[in-house]
């Protein structure tokens, strides 16, 4: 038995060291408390404006088919694929776009009067190992089947190397990563804003989530679309900087924006256009295999080979390295398709459809008026079926035909001359 | 589970919190709880071999019974090379069967004897060099009747898997551990803001300094990019700041984290390239490895007691020993001979300075120590002995002249970590500032932290020394 003074010495003992542990953690939070508040100053700047919204939220704010809203990460990635791929799974559209951003640009007015069963999931398959990835989510359950698949199918899917490469990594890919949600991805934007590159001066006037975006108006969330008015409606397709638009007006010729110009890349075997380029046959028997399980679900399946410009065309088909895989992409690969009872349409340079370059953003970025124009095409063909009976063709080429002051974009948007962040702009929410 | 990690940010205040706040009153309440949070701490990394670790400590908690038993010398002699035996097994299993097989084909091989022995695909067990170390050296010193055995397991255990310093030390000895575990520990506070200030510094090394020299050295030891031979001296340079940085944090931040326990470790660096010889720089460097092949090789096998030859044979065999220890490589075995040589021989030739230029030649002789050691630092890296032989060549060519590819700003980043710990080399470490004024301190802590958060490198590189 403890004598009794030595037990209340240390009972006093441990009652301080209590006291003491906590007056420590005390101190550290004091310590902590200025990096914490710019930290918290940081989170909520970005979260007011809807930047590092999960992607899970930004869908459940957007899935409402009435709501026009945009939605785009300036500083966050952008982690296109698991925002559609959360999408397609709230709003199991019947009618699908999939493929890489070429496809992006197809709107759902295309599809009138079906537009709230459209969704345009471009980004979502970038490669043929995506496409078998999509189609084994769809007979597992975890995605909706789709009554009518649109795929754009990219010829580098079919290079041996990239197939294998993409095929390699596709064993290891999380596609539903969310950088939003990575405690890494925040403290890498952090930095941005130490280094002084984002700039997070309280504006009262706007920038939060729900505000008008600068040219279209519509209810922006992310700093991408309240900033410059891009990011991804709520159908899914793309919407490119408005500023693009009026940079056109003012010098209206085609410009190829990408870096380095696809162009570039044709000439000297960068990116896509990588050497060697030998056609994959193991990427083609299992784009093909995919699309036919698809089918044999119950879809219908209509791969489009999106276009290039005038000018990259010409420039590959000048280039004796590419000839053969060029060859089989456009010749082929739609053969194979048709044999195989599944839709391929092959998308033709712009003066096919009485268009320049200038209807491109770039290379291999058509705008949507050169989309629009294309869907007709595709629609208009006597031995289209599936979804061209219950098809507007008649509103569909009239928009596809029309003269536009700028070959890139069906309707220029609402404040494209006026200058953007004008005061006035008010801020909402959602 | 790694220190620079956001999964330890928060494994480690939830660990203090329950070890002082609830479990405060029980010693063996806070050992098992310790004891469980290095199992969480190792089994997150890979939790199969976590059984590994439990065996190999019980293994030797019960031998060190026996040994203590057993009353004849030979019985306790069988004992302790039981023990041995069975660490050295597993470590020789999962690090060094591989090594064997391929070198004992090409020995054969070169005899022209094929042998048909196909290697296996071992994973690595993460620390397995260092707790094998750590347990066997409780054997041992209960062999020599240093130390007495512990009759309490949970104790022993935590002493072995103890998360601080498991997978990459420093390696401690049971002797100064074990009583630390087995007493009441009580709250210090000034040790509690020590601890911090060192995983603060350990931090900045680690992920400013070590990570981002990383792709750096990465680019110019992978052997297949022609780098000039002043680039490549440049990049050994590199690569002895980052192994030091990257390193000398880990064992940083174990000492902190301990301290926040309230248990001691011990100092594992003690500003290593200061040293004037390469026997001083083997005092300063890695202090727990090099003085337990001392206690364990060095001194068994004879030590400095014998004649000089025969001293000079145990030297070299505890340094080939050590090199061994970093991996399964002949590059390890070389750099550890070459150290050994490189001691052996500045022992032999080490004379006084003259005192009026005492401070120039202390200086000669730093600068000296430095490029002997980073000649060591090239075998150590390279990947295979040829790129390391072709890198000394390009290294001592007339490109050693040309400027450099590589680029030099992180030279000034260096200029800097080493004026600082020029200036506090008489303290455990550089950041040790407890003597400064309050706002001082602060200012210092809070500069630190953003340069942690603007310059360290994002992505959650391992420790170097987590490959041993």
């Amino acid at each position: 038995m403890m004598p009794c003074g030595l037990g209340k010495t240390i009972s006093s003992l441990l009652h301080n060291q209590s006291g003491r542990i906590v007056r420590f953690l005390a101190r550290i939070a004091f310590f902590a408390t200025p990096l914490i508040c710019g930290i918290a100053y940081f989170e909520v700047w970005m979260w007011r404006a809807g930047e590092n919204w999960p992607i899970t939220r930004v869908v459940e704010s957007t899935k409402d088919a009435k709501a026009d809203t945009l939605f785009g990460r300036r500083y966050f990635s952008q982690n296109f694929q698991a925002l559609k791929y959360f999408k397609v799974k709230a709003l199991r559209p019947a009618i699908l776009v999939v493929g890489s951003s070429r496809v992006m640009q197809i709107r759902e007015t295309l599809f009138n009067p079906h537009e709230r069963d459209f969704y345009n999931a471009g980004g979502l398959i970038q490669s043929v190992a995506d496409w078998t990835w999509y189609v084994e989510e769809v007979k597992r359950g975890h995605l909706p089947l789709s009554r009518h698949i649109l795929v754009g199918a990219d010829p580098w899917w079919f290079k041996d190397l990239y197939h294998r490469k993409q095929s390699e990594s596709a064993k290891r890919k999380d596609r539903c990563i969310d950088g939003a949600t990575v405690i890494a991805e925040h403290w890498l934007v952090m930095r941005e804003v130490l280094r002084c590159r984002i700039d997070l001066r309280w504006r009262s006037a706007g920038r939060s989530a729900g505000a008008p975006t600068p040219y279209n108006g519509r209810a922006g969330i992310g700093a991408a679309a309240l900033d410059l008015d891009c990011g991804f409606r709520a159908d899914g397709s793309y919407q490119y900087e408005p500023s693009l638009l009026r940079d056109y007006l003012n010098d209206p010729r085609y410009f190829d924006r990408e870096i380095p110009p696809v162009i570039e890349r044709v000439r000297s075997g960068k990116k896509q256009f990588s050497r060697p380029v030998e056609w994959s046959t193991n990427a083609l028997h299992d784009f093909i295999s995919a699309a036919c399980k698809l089918e044999n679900m119950g879809a219908h399946v209509t791969v489009i080979l999106p276009p290039f410009t005038g000018e990259v065309v010409g420039e590959i088909e000048r280039t004796a390295e590419l000839a053969g895989w060029w060859h089989a992409y456009n010749a082929d690969l739609p053969r194979m398709l048709g044999a195989a009872g599944i839709d391929c349409y092959v998308a033709g340079s712009p003066s096919q459809y009485d268009l320049k370059d200038d209807a491109f953003y770039d290379g291999f970025h058509p705008g949507e008026v050169m989309m629009a124009r294309i869907i007709f095409d595709m629609y208009s063909r006597p031995d289209q079926l599936g979804i061209r009976p219950v098809l507007d063709l008649d509103r569909l080429g009239a928009l596809a035909r029309e003269r536009r002051a700028c070959p890139l974009v069906l309707d220029l948007p609402p404040r494209i001359l006026s200058p953007p962040f004008e005061s006035g702009i008010e801020s909402g929410a959602l | 589970m790694i220190f620079n990690s956001f999964e330890y940010a928060i494994f480690l205040p939830v660990v203090f919190a329950v070890y002082w706040l609830v479990l405060g009153k029980s010693v063996r309440g806070q050992n098992i709880f310790i004891l469980a949070a290095s199992y969480l701490f190792y089994g997150w990394w890979d939790w199969r071999f976590l059984s590994l670790l439990i065996f190999s400590s019980a293994f030797d908690y019960f031998v060190g019974w026996r040994i203590h038993q057993a009353g004849m010398s030979r019985h306790r002699q069988v004992l302790v090379a039981l023990s041995v035996i069975v660490n050295m097994g597993i470590l020789g299993f999962f690090k060094y069967f591989n090594f064997f097989v391929d070198s004992l084909k090409t020995s054969l091989g070169a005899v022209g004897v094929s042998l048909d022995v196909s290697t296996l695909h071992i994973i690595l067990p993460v620390g397995i060099s260092f707790y094998t170390f750590q347990s066997m050296s409780y054997t041992l010193d209960v062999y020599r009747r240093h130390i007495t055995p512990t009759k309490d397991l949970v104790a022993f255990l935590a002493y072995v898997a103890y998360f601080p310093q498991l997978v990459a030390g420093p390696i401690e000895r049971a002797g100064s551990m074990l009583p630390q575990i087995l007493a009441p520990r009580s709250f210090n506070w000034e040790r509690a803001k020590d601890g911090l200030r060192r995983i603060l510094w350990g931090l900045f090394k680690k992920v400013v300094i070590a990570d981002n020299l990383a792709p750096l050295v990465n680019g110019a030891f992978a052997g297949n990019a022609s780098f000039s031979g002043s680039s490549l001296a440049l990049a050994t340079v590199y690569f002895a700041f980052q192994i030091y940085c990257d390193f000398s944090a880990y064992s940083d931040i174990a000492i902190g984290s301990s301290q926040l326990l309230g248990i001691r470790l011990m100092q594992n660096f003690n500003y290593p390239y200061f040293s004037r010889s390469p026997g001083e720089f083997w005092k300063r460097w890695h202090i727990s490895l090099s003085t337990w092949f001392r206690d364990y090789v060095y001194i068994p096998l004879g030590g400095s007691r014998r004649s000089p030859a025969r001293s000079s044979i145990n030297l070299m065999i505890t340094f080939l020993a050590s090199g061994l220890w970093h991996g399964a490589s002949w590059n390890f075995i070389l750099w550890g001979f070459l150290n050994g040589l490189l001691v052996l021989v500045s022992g032999r030739v080490s004379r006084r300075g003259s005192p009026s230029f005492s401070r120039v030649g202390t200086f000669l002789k730093m600068i000296l120590t430095f490029a002997l050691v980073c000649l060591g630092w090239v075998f150590f890296r390279s990947p295979t002995l040829t790129v390391a032989l072709d890198i000394v060549a390009e290294i001592i060519s007339p490109s050693l002249f040309s400027i450099p590819e590589l680029s030099v700003v992180p030279f000034a980043g260096i200029a800097l970590l080493a004026a600082l710990e020029a200036i506090q080399r008489h303290r455990p470490y550089a950041l040790d500032i407890n003597h400064w004024p309050l706002p001082f301190r602060w200012i210092a802590y809070y500069g630190l932290t953003i340069v942690i958060l603007r310059w360290g490198a994002i992505q959650h590189s391992q420790f170097i020394y987590f490959q041993f």
